[in-house]
């Protein structure tokens, strides 16, 4: 028996009245919400398919359509809530896991929103960024212990690699195969102009964007798709993915409809076969483990490249950061509980991990106290939504922050949350060569280049207003925060004082 | 063939030499292998490696179709992430052999230890497979 007790999240609404019946709902809609009958001359609307990603919304011509919150209400339950309702229902009808797209949606603290940055007045005077010279380049790698220089003054100390970053932000890593290659193209596109970095994800790097290699970071994930020796020298340096905020402790799931002839070619795997990274790597059990992974990479490359290590902030991260520092990476990437994904099994996504800026805070500090925070940069990402964000992130004690959800949201991303689904009508969590060509690189890559540029200008306005003209004054720099609606002990963590003190 | 004495040498030596000896002579012989790692690390088809010792962890990790014959036991994770080439072992591999390898052959006369062939993969015409005589433990494949 197929009974199913689930009834609608949204409804449509049409205005009758505004409608010219151009169709280009029932056209557009790859969930086939919209439909119509030419006998009656009526347009119908299957509420049980909409996800509210607003795609026929924002074409209508005459903006006839309306999504809303579907009116049903369950009686009253501070307990049980229509969301734990309708999984139970979902759950005891397929007999599987739920799958969620996206970062958690939960009411967790906001602890950005808990912090407030400061601005000179007066003494210490703030400074004009539009008159004059404010640095935001970062640079990427470790840093040696001390400079050594020869009677002529010139540098003797080797200088580790280094990747350069025109501005304290890139692109998280999101594998070709969970987005579409035209939003890679539009990410790696970007990168270039902005002089920042792009990450391929676990999913190898597609042939036609070697030529961004400049501008790209290649992830070496559990499943070790697209692995090889020219994967591994085309980027500017290596990550190699231990965890991801969304699920940390599992593994990835592509399925096998996403693999198509050029995610199979990208990948090496062959055309339709789920690609499933494991939870761990087969080859680390141990950082000593670890650091033979790091140096295999750097062999390869001959130690021309940089290597990032990617861990979910989990609770003892500051004992794993400062592990993988130890284990000779040049970076870490600690990716918080909010951090989006393509597909994670919902329970972990809501309920595992911890806020990025807890585990930001003690991480740094952690590496302080053992005087090695020179040896490794410090990358987070996580639900980094705006430019205050980044900055506080920095102040926290990053070197950078990674974009992820904010970069897809700038390519037309609605937080519909169904990319599991595969039919995604903005062209990016897609596979499906239609789907795929309504995202236009050309227009998509100016819009991330517009974003991340807006927000550059705004942390030098929030750093001229601090008084500080590089970013590199600005890191570790706790005094320029102040917390509110915090207690001690999360101010503690945080390293921070509270607002008036 | 050129031989090189590996004793004593740190891998990261003893692999920037591989790399120096095979623009001349792809044919090498090293003797007195100790533990060093990652040997045969990326190298390409047409080189043919013998190793006379024990080599260390990865060995031919990232390999690209050179031929590697070891003549006595090989440590953990030989053949890691190789896209193709063969391995030839007379004697025994540690754990984790071929790992996610998506390419080429191994062939171990011994046993091996745990964890072989996992997550192995197949990609158009390469056939990855793993040959062993004797026992593995658990975890094949």
């Amino acid at each position: 028996m197929n009974l199913n007790f689930n009834s609608p999240l949204f409804e449509v609404i049409r205005d009758e009245k505004k409608c010219v019946k151009c169709k280009v709902c029932v056209v557009k809609c790859s969930n086939k919400v919209h439909s119509y009958d030419e006998k009656k001359d009526v347009f119908k609307a299957d509420d049980m398919k909409c996800v509210n990603c607003h795609r026929c919304v924002v074409l209508c011509p005459t903006r006839a359509l309306i999504i809303k919150k579907y009116p049903l209400e369950f009686r009253e339950n501070k307990n049980w809530s229509e969301t734990t309702i309708k999984e139970i229902y979902k759950q005891s009808q397929t007999g599987g896991v739920l799958l969620s797209s996206m970062g958690n949606p939960n009411p967790f603290p906001i602890y950005w929103d808990k912090i407030l940055l400061n601005a000179s007045q007066v003494t210490n005077p703030s400074i004009d960024p539009l008159r004059e010279p404010m640095e935001t380049k970062v640079m990427i790698g470790r840093k040696p212990e001390k400079l050594e220089f020869d009677s002529n003054g010139k540098l003797i100390t080797k200088i580790p690699p280094q990747v350069s970053l025109s501005m304290p932000i890139m692109f998280a890593a999101m594998s070709y195969g969970a987005i579409s290659k035209n939003a890679h193209e539009s990410l790696a596109r970007a990168a270039k102009e902005l002089g920042i970095c792009c990450n391929t994800g676990e999913g190898g790097l597609n042939k036609d964007f070697y030529k961004y290699g400049k501008n790209t970071i290649v992830q070496v994930a559990s499943g070790r798709f697209g692995v090889h020796k020219e994967y591994l020298g085309a980027g500017v340096a290596i990550e190699i993915k231990i965890g991801q905020g969304a699920k940390p402790g599992i593994g990835g799931h592509l399925p096998g409809r996403k693999v198509g002839e050029d995610v199979s070619a990208t990948r090496m795997i062959p055309v339709g076969s789920d690609a499933i990274s494991p939870a761990p790597h087969h080859d680390i059990y141990s950082i000593e483990d670890l650091r033979q992974l790091i140096f295999s990479l750097k062999e390869v490359t001959h130690y021309e490249k940089p290597i990032f290590v990617k861990i979910a902030a989990v609770h003892n991260a500051a004992a794993i950061a400062s592990g993988v520092a130890r284990a000779g990476a040049d970076a870490i990437v600690v990716d918080g509980f909010r951090g989006g994904t393509g597909a994670a099994p919902t329970r972990v996504r809501d309920n595992v991990g911890i806020p990025i800026e807890l585990a930001l805070a003690s991480i740094d500090q952690r590496l302080r106290e053992e005087g090695i925070r020179n040896q490794i940069s410090l990358l987070v990402a996580g639900s980094i939504r705006n430019s205050a964000d980044v900055v506080k992130a920095i102040a926290l004690g990053a070197d950078a922050a990674c974009i992820g959800t904010a970069a897809l949201i700038a390519m037309g991303c609605h937080m519909c949350r169904t990319c599991t689904t595969g039919k995604c009508n903005w062209g990016i969590a897609t596979q499906e060569p239609d789907l795929e060509k309504r995202l236009d690189p050309d227009i998509m890559y100016k819009r991330l280049v517009n974003l991340v540029s807006a927000w550059n200008h705004e942390i030098q306005e929030m750093l001229g207003g601090m008084g500080i003209n590089a970013i590199d004054s600005l890191r570790g720099n706790r005094l320029m925060l102040r917390g509110v609606g915090l207690n001690e002990k999360e101010l503690e963590i945080l390293g921070i004082k509270y607002a008036g003190e | 063939m050129k031989k090189i004495k590996a004793l004593d040498m740190y891998y990261r030596e003893l692999n920037d030499s591989i790399d120096n000896e095979i623009k001349t002579d792809k044919n090498i012989m090293l003797t007195d292998v100790f533990g060093q790692r990652y040997i045969g690390r990326g190298l390409p088809q047409g080189v043919k490696i013998k190793i006379q010792g024990t080599p260390g962890n990865d060995m031919a990790v990232y390999m690209d179709g050179a031929e590697i014959e070891v003549f006595r036991n090989v440590q953990d994770a030989a053949g890691n992430t190789m896209n193709s080439g063969r391995i030839i072992v007379h004697g025994r591999c540690g754990d984790t052999l071929g790992y996610a390898m998506r390419g080429g052959e191994i062939y171990i006369e011994g046993n091996v230890g745990y964890r072989v062939g996992i997550h192995m993969k197949e990609y158009k015409k390469n056939e990855a497979f793993d040959c062993c005589r004797r026992k593995s433990r658990r975890l094949f494949g």
